[in-house]
């Protein structure tokens, strides 16, 4: 099937049998002849090995990205893990997408959406002659089902949707309408986000998965421009090119726009060990690696075959303050924990150079329509003692303040420990509970063992994407005004009014001191000088995408 | 005979039941939650709850005791909750790297550590002996880890002997496969090798030092006659045991050696298992493990009972 094999194999298979031959030959006798003719046999055993990386840089239809690990399932809609949404997006297609500047535009859906009723009922109409994997032909049947399973399960938006969401239902062979209960701003980005999507899928196969996470490989039939044909857990995830793929005719640009599978093959292999899975790429035999520490930039940029490669919006880091019980729960202390927090230094500990983080009190960067500097005041305050002055007027009374973190990733446990140290020296008795990332994910839901825990977010589009405003996201972020704010924010449509909106909740935010943003971070990523067309995105397609001979 | 093995068969149902059972409470004691970390971070506590009540993880710790029972009586493990594959068939596929890795390590171990071994007792504190004692030391204080990275560093990106991790793709070959288990059976190796250098070297010091290898010197044999057909032969017995006990013991270290490598094997297995809380894979390989040990015990037993007569009394 390809070089490296062959390459592999023929390098091997002809140099291990000499090997055993000289090792029977030689083996009841300790002599200088023997042990050269051992090394000999090594030789000869090593040199053809050394051709598989050459073998393999002969490969121009095997695409290999080596992962920081497996993928937990391969549901592009029940779960917001970032692996999965890498795989799965070339797989699986929305009605809407993304592009370059994050604009929304068509993917599987022929045009805009209608708005009537006073934006409660939205009508879109479908591309004709979209091919699923399966064969069949995409029809209004298969959204209106794929749209139902999306809200009955998709954690991230679909089940918020769902509460406002009358009904879906199919107008007509290739037109659906969505009955909402108020009209709701967010619907699009909604229908367009590649994490926990709305994947459309055939009617069978989504109505056949409606209590859960698609079982069979059969059940993965999408319309991406690669088709899952195999999964062998923990060692890799095959995907083919789809011969029979309905692209768009407009532009690439960023997720939107013509899409083409430009390789044979993608094959996605888990190396969770970041330092193997830098060796691996900068030997030659994986193409692309993801999820790199930064720490590795240096060593990647000296290599001359291998590119590093800087995401620019990877996501922000967030102090998440407990508001259900404990010391969370006092206004007073939560801002004088703002007060004290340097959260430059956080980053530097955790990502090494400024080349990776930017602290700026904005969750969206400067020249994006939701840039704001409402709250910048209280951010960055590294203010020992006003965060004194603060907590003796809370009636702080040096119990001790449970900081929840993991050691899974490194910048958030260094993080964490240069935030204890903030809050120590502003008199605060500070305990840095440690455990596993399982451990931090089930323990932040349990009120009584915390009181605040740093934790990441992911880069999303769009802030009615962000988790962390959800009501019951861990920190129960709930009072009366950031409720009113959201409210504002989701039920508005003119871009203007929800810029204002916005800028309200993100004052609020930080007035409230209920998520302190620390800041924003980047992501590294590592190619191999030949692979051309892998976009600087934190989830990054994998269509468009060749590799040089 | 059958009284034997029937007494035998029951006291091992009572020690699986209590393996089982500490298996159990171990992995649900830990904290940590499959369902969180499937869904991902930005899951809520709803959507959480929701997925535990289709696993059936809501439903209290006796019921899924019981239900686990149940499945062990069947020898069914169940499924996992991540892998989408029965968990006798993720260990059944992953066995087979492991099981490779470790022959191919003990292989490693018994060709370097035994002749140097050699070499180092029969010439005691002549250049081998004390080659021999340096890498015993090095070897001894190295961790496995680190002589990994340092290999894969050098051995395979730099020279490009080697690949750097996994065991190749659907289309490898066996010469393919065994090229990507050279650098992990080395670093497998490296402990057994060491122990095996000095298991030899002592055993050789002992047999060397005795009076029929005096006499076969004394009647003008060469010295690797003496040293190949008179003294290694009895300096190996202790070896064979130590080689015998290491390989078994080898099986527990793969766990560091194949996540270094991005192996998938049962070490890998287990590691995931424990940190996604994947409870029926970790609960499947903590039994098979703690059954396997139990019936190698009993033919052990029953060995011991047909070679020495004396201990047939004691077992009945």
């Amino acid at each position: 099937m390809t070089s490296i094999v062959r390459n592999t194999e023929n390098g091997s298979a002809g140099a291990h049998p000499a090997a055993a031959a000289a090792g029977s030959q030689q083996a009841g006798r300790l002599s200088r002849r023997g042990v050269l003719l051992a090394a000999a046999a090594m030789g000869i055993a090593l040199a053809p090995a050394r051709g598989v990386a050459q073998g393999s840089a002969a490969r121009t239809n095997l695409l290999t990205v080596a992962l920081p690990n497996d993928p937990p399932t391969l549901d592009p809609t029940t779960n917001t893990n970032n692996v999965t949404s890498i795989i799965t997006q070339n797989v699986f297609e929305t009605l809407y997408t993304y592009d370059a500047a994050w604009n929304i535009v068509p993917m599987l859906a022929d045009g805009a959406p209608t708005f009537a009723d006073d934006g409660k009922r939205v009508g879109i109409r479908l591309r004709a002659g979209v091919k699923f994997h399966d064969g069949s032909t995409m029809s209004a049947a298969d959204v209106v089902a794929s749209l139902e399973r999306f809200l009955k399960l998709s954690p991230r938006g679909g089940q918020s949707m769902a509460r406002i969401t009358d009904g879906v239902t199919a107008t007509g062979p290739l037109a659906i309408e969505i009955r909402l209960k108020s009209p709701y701003a967010p619907l699009l980005q909604m229908l367009s986000f590649f994490s926990a999507a709305p994947a459309i899928l055939p009617e069978a196969k989504a109505k056949g998965a409606m209590g859960g996470p698609l079982a069979a490989i059969g059940d993965y039939i999408g319309t991406g421009p690669y088709r899952l044909v195999e999964r062998r857990a923990d060692q890799y995830v095959r995907l083919e090119r789809f011969a029979d793929y309905s692209a768009l005719s407009t532009a690439p640009s960023g997720y939107a726009g013509k899409r083409s599978a430009l390789v044979n093959e993608v094959r996605f292999i888990p190396v969770p060990n970041a330092n193997t899975r830098v060796q691996s790429v900068l030997s030659g035999q994986y193409l692309v690696a993801d999820g790199l520490s930064t720490e590795l930039y240096n060593e990647i940029k000296a290599n001359p075959n291998v590119e590093p490669m800087v995401v620019d919006n990877g996501g922000w880091l967030l102090f998440v303050m407990n508001m259900r019980q404990g010391l969370g729960t006092n206004a007073g202390i939560r801002r004088a924990v703002q007060a004290a927090l340097d959260p430059e230094s956080m980053l530097l500990a955790g990502f090494g150079s400024p080349q990776f983080f930017k602290a700026n009190s904005s969750i969206y960067p400067e020249g994006t329509v939701f840039h704001s500097r409402e709250g910048a005041q209280l951010y960055a305050q590294k203010n020992p003692q006003r965060a004194r002055q603060l907590l003796a007027q809370a009636g702080y009374r040096n119990e001790p303040f449970r900081i929840l973190t993991g050691t899974q990733y490194d910048f958030i446990y260094k993080g964490a420990l240069v935030a204890a140290e903030n809050l120590r020296a502003a008199g605060m008795n500070v305990r840095v509970d440690v455990m596993d990332w399982a451990a931090v994910l089930e323990k932040r839901y349990d009120a009584s063992v915390w009181d605040c825990f740093l934790t990441l977010h992911n880069f999303v589009p769009e802030p009615s994407l962000i988790a962390t405003f959800n009501p019951g996201f861990a920190g129960w972020w709930d009072t009366e005004q950031k409720r009113a704010a959201l409210g504002r924010f989701n039920s508005t449509f003119d871009p203007a009014q929800r810029a204002v909106a916005w800028n309200d909740l993100h004052r609020i935010m930080a007035e409230d001191a209920a998520n302190l943003l620390i800041g924003t971070y980047f992501g590294l990523r590592a190619y191999n000088k030949r692979v051309e067309g892998v976009q600087p995105l934190l989830q990054a397609p994998f269509w468009n995408v060749s590799i040089k001979s | 005979m059958f009284r034997a093995v029937s007494n035998r068969l029951g006291s091992i149902a009572t020690v699986m039941f209590i393996v089982a059972t500490v298996v159990f409470v171990i992995s649900r004691v830990i904290p940590g939650d499959p369902a969180s970390v499937v869904l991902g971070a930005a899951a809520t506590q709803d959507e959480i709850a929701r997925l535990r009540i289709d696993w059936g993880l809501d439903k209290p710790l006796i019921v899924q005791y019981v239900a686990f029972l149940g499945q062990l009586i069947r020898l069914d493990f169940g499924t996992s909750l991540f892998l989408g594959q029965p968990v006798a068939a993720a260990m059944l596929e992953r066995a087979e790297l492991t099981i490779s890795l470790c022959i191919l390590a003990t292989l490693i171990s018994v060709l370097f550590g035994m002749p140097l071994g050699i070499l180092a007792g029969a010439r005691r504190d002549g250049l081998f002996d004390r080659l021999g004692s340096a890498l015993a030391i090095l070897g001894a204080s190295l961790p496995s880890f680190w002589v990994g990275l340092i290999l894969i560093r050098f051995l395979a990106v730099d020279l490009g002997w080697f690949p750097v991790s996994g065991w190749g793709g659907p289309e490898a070959g066996w010469a393919e496969r065994l090229h990507h288990l050279i650098l992990p059976g080395v670093v497998l190796s490296l402990p057994n090798a060491v122990l095996l250098l000095r298991i030899t070297r002592t055993s050789m010091i002992d047999v060397m030092s005795q009076d029929y290898i005096r006499t076969a010197r004394a009647k003008g044999l060469g010295p690797s006659v003496v040293i190949l057909r008179h003294a290694l032969r009895n300096a190996l017995l202790p070896v064979v045991t130590v080689i015998g006990l290491t390989a078994a013991l080898m099986i527990g270290r793969t766990v560091v050696t194949e996540t270094v490598f991005g192996l998938p094997g049962i070490g890998n297995l287990v590691v995931q298992a424990v940190l996604r809380r994947d409870y029926p894979v970790l609960q499947g390989v903590l039994m098979t493990v703690a059954g396997l040990y139990v019936v190698i015990n009993l033919i052990v037993d029953l060995l011991y009972r047909w070679i020495d007569p004396r201990v047939r009394g004691s077992l009945q």
